[in-house]
C-alpha cells in the first residue's frame, strides 16, 4: 500500500529541511540534526544543537464541492529549532534562534510545493521560547500551514 | 568540647573542610577567594515540545560575602569557569545563601 499523502509531505520536509546546512549558504547547521516527533523524555545534548524537529499535528479536510470526493486539506506543521550561543564569531543564543527562524524561511520559501508533493505552503506564525540553565537555549517555533488534496476520501494523492 | 552548628558551618566553610569547594568571587573588580559547597546536578528544561539536558550549578556560601554583589557585573568563577550569578537565594534565616550559576 502507498504511502499516504500526509506522510510523502513529511518525507519531502526533513529531506527538504536537512539542506540547512552553512555549507550549503545557510546560517546555521540546524539541518544536521533533524527529527519528527522528538519527546520530551529524549532529550537534546548539547552537541546535538543547533537542531530541528517537525510535528504535524492538525489537518483540517473540506470538500472541494458538495457530492464530490475531493478533499482540499490544510495540516498545520510546527518546526521546532533549538539554538544555543557559539563562539568564533561570538553568536548569542537568541541571535542564533532569529537565524534559525530566518533558515526555515529561506529554504521553504525556495520551493512551496516540496517539489509538487504538496499544493502550497503559508507560512503562519513565528515564536520564541527562552530557558535558562547553566546556558541559555531558545526554542523557535515556525508553524507553517501545507494545503494538499486527496481523492476518493482517501489520504493518498 | 562539644561544638554548636555554627562551628561545624565553619569548618564546612574553610579550606579544610571536606566538601568545600575554592571560588574566587570578583566583586567590583577586587577578587577573593572563598570555600563553599558547590553542586551542578543534571537539569532537563522543557522548551517547548523538546527537551534540553543541562545542569543546574549553584554555590552554596555565606550570604555576607556576598552582600554588595553586583549580579550584572560580578562574577564566581569555579574550576576555571566564569559564572555568571543569575539568583541569590538567601537558606534558611539567611546567614548562607545558594549563588544560583548560569554560563551565559
Amino acid at each position: 500500500m502507498a504511502d499516504t499523502k500526509r506522510q510523502d509531505i513529511i518525507d519531502a520536509l526533513l529531506v527538504r529541511l536537512a539542506l540547512i546546512l552553512t555549507a550549503s549558504g545557510y546560517q546555521t547547521n540546524a539541518g544536521a540534526n533533524l527529527s519528527e516527533w522528538r519527546s520530551d523524555v529524549d532529550e537534546l545534548a548539547a552537541n546535538e544543537i543547533p537542531s530541528l524537529c517537525i510535528y504535524d499535528t492538525t489537518d483540517d479536510w473540506e470538500p472541494e464541492a458538495f457530492g464530490q470526493y475531493r478533499y482540499k486539506h490544510k495540516m498545520s506543521v510546527i518546526i521546532e529549532g533549538i539554538a544555543k550561543a557559539s563562539t568564533s564569531p561570538t553568536v548569542t543564543a537568541m541571535q542564533n534562534a532569529r537565524k534559525i527562524i530566518q533558515d526555515i524561511h529561506a529554504c521553504i520559501g525556495s520551493d512551496r510545493t516540496l517539489g509538487a508533493v504538496a499544493d502550497w505552503i503559508e507560512p503562519k506564525s513565528d515564536r520564541l521560547i527562552v530557558k535558562h540553565a547553566e546556558n541559555k537555549f531558545m526554542a523557535c517555533q515556525v508553524t507553517l500551514e501545507i494545503s494538499y488534496t486527496t481523492i476518493n476520501y482517501g489520504t493518498t494523492a | 568540647m562539644a561544638m554548636d552548628f555554627s562551628d561545624d558551618w565553619d569548618l564546612v566553610y574553610s579550606a579544610s573542610g571536606e566538601f568545600a569547594t575554592a571560588a574566587t568571587l570578583t566583586i567590583s573588580a577586587a577578587t577573593s577567594t572563598v570555600y563553599g559547597i558547590f553542586d551542578k546536578a543534571h537539569q532537563a528544561l522543557d522548551m517547548e515540545n523538546v527537551s534540553v539536558t543541562s545542569a543546574g550549578p549553584r554555590y552554596r556560601c555565606q550570604s555576607a560575602l556576598v552582600s554588595s554583589f553586583n549580579r550584572k557585573t560580578d562574577t564566581v568563577t569555579i574550576s576555571s569557569v566564569v559564572y555568571k550569578v543569575k539568583a541569590i537565594e538567601p537558606i534558611g534565616t539567611g546567614e548562607d545563601s545558594y549563588l544560583v550559576l548560569s554560563i551565559d
